[in-house]
């Protein structure tokens, strides 16, 4: 059974080099895991014979094991192999289903790059025979937590991710979990370690050597310097460590395999009753227009997939931009107008507009032919919800310069920016359309976007800059050269008459250019099907 | 929807030379279709016959290499803001904006189509307590199971009151439950002299509700016409199987008939 597993495995690698678009994806994860494996075997191999050496050990081993707790979960339906679902139907005991999925698990690329860089410490640390031989069980150990803690946090996740609101609350966890290393390091950059690489490593293996992801390497580091029993014992601890997850494992594989989907609509409480049209938004018109921008609204308030990428181009910049306000000792009145530029990174998301729509487009298109109706409707989706976020920005930002008087002016140029924004996204979302990933699968990445819409989009982004820099010029100039109540005034009009050309010249051609071409539209942004 | 003279003189659907292939592979080659006024017309076909593609490209969905479709003498490629709004459509895929709640995706479909609040409201309701979907009609669509969703796209289709209505395997991984208000409210709109081109597997389904029937093998329709003509006494599935033709020398599976214990 064993074998079976490991050739079914052998055999999806195999496949999966010879998929054209999956291959590309392949050999970059390939390439980037024998990266990772000669970094890490030669940092450990270079470090003979340093006084830190052992403490590097326990710092790869404990980084590389808290990678694969972490990468299988942003990776999930990745390996075809330890998806549960797809061995429901074949008579395996548990012990069948648990020891040939981990006899697969440990064949790939990934297991083999972590063997590579766990070797390194075989020959930056070994001393004598009993050290080799002790480290290389480590090593195999080390190997076996790695896999088996990966395979066991996914079949814990399993129930999570299979009814919808997990998968909904895992995207809006993993958006938030992926910014927060750039967050902390913005605020963390004034206390900041002083010192050298090895008094760093050295600190940081005294803090994490007991923790379980660092077992293995403090189990190597401690062979290196003598101290068998205390080996003999943290590799007790992680065979013991590895048992208890394999029986872990088995019983929530047992567990997810033999529960109910739960897909039955949820209760929806009394007096949710509502019309697609938000009460609170009369002004939105009770046609096609109206339809599409309330629907783009009420998507960007419950799908996580419009929500995610959002909050993702939002914050970086804008605690970036805050970060460094808090921390400057001169704040002019005018860097409130910075707080616009804390959206601008949103402009990524008028790009593809329809192929945030996917597939269900076909409703638009099969109920007549109005790319105009629809793209303003969009248009004004966005409008409505970023118009709100840039002024929230700007409030912010005058709160730390308090340039209150620059409010109006910051205020007046977000619809212009957006009009900007929009008349190229526009142009761009009909011209060179893609799919984004099924939405079924809640971790995908994005295999639809190929080279050419991936530089159109750079290209596009580029333009966008391009067409702003008249309203920062017209509006540096007006603000250095008259009164603040004149430039204002005269930006605003100006800014807004301007950004409102750029729309409505992007949106007609966007809308000449699809009139006649509305069902490749909708090939371009439907995901490929099986069959 | 009143018929201007010369839009009666037509068949409800009129599909001329209608070809497409995708790479090498014909999907549809040339098919010619005549679907009369008021009938309740069938396409059947195995897996892979093109069926799919016929309704995508009658429906404005898919372009066609070759070919024209006219609808109530509309030509759909030419003038396809009059002809979808002569037309509802079921696609086989069921895509839906699924994070809207029911009644909303039904108002969506409604104000695509321009029409009055009012009157989308009032249609809607009804259709939700047709189908039987008034108790779901405010739970998001993405929680819906797959017989909901096909009875909610089905409201979506007549909520405009069109004349023909497309649908795609509209019995497909039905409960008998549903199958049986979907067919209720079908077969109210063939009485109210709209027409209905589905296609579907199932071939007591079609013997029981068509009256014509054009069977499609390989991209070609082999046979169209009324369906008794087609039968001629016989069963629906021995005609079809006459046309489509059997593997002649089947291989029995001796084991198959042996007892596993």
């Amino acid at each position: 059974m064993v074998g079976t597993f490991v050739r079914l495995k052998l055999r999806l690698l195999r496949n999966g080099l010879s998929l054209g678009q999956g291959t590309v994806l392949f050999l970059i994860g390939a390439i980037g895991a024998a990266l990772l494996a000669v970094i890490g075997f030669t940092t450990l191999v270079a470090a003979r014979g340093t006084r830190h050496a052992p403490d590097l050990a326990i710092v790869v081993f404990g980084l590389a094991t808290l990678g694969w707790a972490i990468f299988p979960v942003l990776g999930f339906g990745t390996d075809e192999t330890l998806d549960p679902q797809r061995l429901e139907t074949l008579p395996l005991t548990r012990r069948q289903l648990v020891s040939g999925v981990l006899a697969a698990s440990l064949v790939g690329v990934a297991p083999l790059a972590t063997l590579i860089v766990f070797s390194g410490a075989l020959i930056g640390l070994s001393h004598s025979l009993v050290s080799a031989f002790l480290i290389a069980v480590a090593i195999v150990e080390a190997l076996l937590l790695c896999v088996v803690a990966s395979r066991t946090i996914v079949a814990l996740m399993v129930p999570l991710l299979r009814s919808r609101r997990g998968r909904d609350f895992t995207i809006l966890a993993l958006t938030l979990i992926g910014l927060t290393p750039p967050v902390l390091e913005l605020f963390a950059t004034r206390h900041a370690p002083s010192g050298n690489f090895g008094d760093t490593v050295v600190e940081v293996a005294d803090k994490v050597r007991l923790t379980p992801f660092a077992w293995g390497g403090t189990a190597v580091a401690d062979a290196a310097r003598g101290r068998y029993a205390s080996t003999l014992a943290l590799l007790a601890a992680i065979a013991g460590a590895v048992m208890l997850l394999c029986w872990i494992w088995s019983h929530s594989l047992e567990r997810a395999l033999t529960s109910a989907d739960p897909t039955a609509p949820t209760a929806v409480p009394r007096g949710t009753r509502s019309g697609l049209i938000p009460r609170w938004l009369p002004f939105l018109p009770s046609n096609r227009v109206g339809a599409v921008a309330a629907k783009d609204l009420r998507y960007f308030a419950r799908d996580p997939r419009r929500r995610a990428p959002l909050i993702g181009a939002m914050i970086v910049p804008a605690v970036a931009l805050f970060a460094s306000l808090s921390r400057s000792q001169s704040r002019p009145a005018a860097m409130t107008l910075l707080g616009l530029v804390a959206v601008l990174p949103t402009a990524g998301l008028t790009l593809n507009q329809f192929g945030l729509d996917g597939a269900p487009l076909w409703s638009t298109v099969a109920s007549g032919n109005d790319p105009r109706a629809d793209l303003t409707g969009k248009n004004l989706a966005s409008v409505l919800v970023m118009v709100p976020l840039a002024a929230a920005s700007v409030f912010i930002c005058a709160s730390f310069t308090h340039g209150w008087t620059y409010l109006p002016l910051a205020l007046g140029l977000a619809p212009a920016i957006f009009g900007v924004l929009l008349g190229v996204g526009d142009v761009v979302s009909v011209r060179v359309p893609y799919a984004m990933p099924d939405r079924r699968s809640p971790l995908a990445y994005n295999p639809g976007q190929g080279c050419a819409s991936m530089l159109a989009g750079l290209g596009a982004l580029a333009v966008q800059c391009v067409l702003l820099v008249p309203i920062a010029v017209v509006a540096a100039v007006l603000v250095v050269a008259t009164p603040l109540p004149v430039a204002t005034f005269v930006t605003l009009v100006a800014a807004n008459a301007y950004g409102a050309l750029i729309w409505r010249t992007g949106r007609d051609i966007a809308v000449r250019s699809v009139w006649w071409r509305l069902p490749e539209l909708l090939d371009a942004v439907s995901p490929r099907q099986a069959g | 929807m009143t018929l201007t003279d010369a839009a009666a003189a037509w068949p409800a659907l009129t599909v001329r030379g209608l070809a497409k292939s995708f790479g090498s592979k014909v999907a549809v080659a040339e098919i010619n279709v005549d679907v009369p006024r008021g009938s309740f017309f069938g396409i059947v076909g195995p897996n892979g016959a093109g069926k799919t593609t016929t309704l995508r490209m009658a429906t404005g969905l898919l372009r066609p290499d070759r070919g024209q479709v006219w609808v109530d003498g509309i030509d759909v490629w030419a003038d396809p803001i009059a002809a979808k709004a002569r037309i509802g459509v079921l696609p086989e895929d069921l895509a839906l904006f699924e994070r809207l709640r029911g009644r909303e995706l039904l108002e969506f479909h409604g104000l695509l189509r321009n029409m009055d609040t009012t009157v989308i409201e009032t249609r809607s309701e009804q259709l939700l307590e047709f189908l039987g979907l008034t108790d779901a009609a405010d739970a998001l669509v993405v929680d819906y199971s797959h017989g909901m969703r096909k009875k909610l796209v089905l409201a979506a289709a007549l909520l405009h009151g069109p004349r023909l209505l497309f649908l795609d395997e509209p019995f497909e991984a039905i409960d008998p439950v549903s199958a049986r208000a979907i067919r209720a409210v079908l077969e109210d709109f063939t009485r109210g002299a709209g027409t209905i081109v589905f296609s579907s597997h199932v071939m007591e389904l079609v013997e029981r509700m068509c009256d014509h029937v054009a069977v499609m093998v390989q991209g070609r329709v082999a046979w169209a016409g009324p369906i008794d003509a087609l039968r001629a006494g016989g069963s629906l599935e021995d005609a079809f199987v006459a046309l489509v033709g059997e593997p002649e020398e089947r291989q029995a599976l001796p084991w198959l008939e042996r007892s596993s214990d």
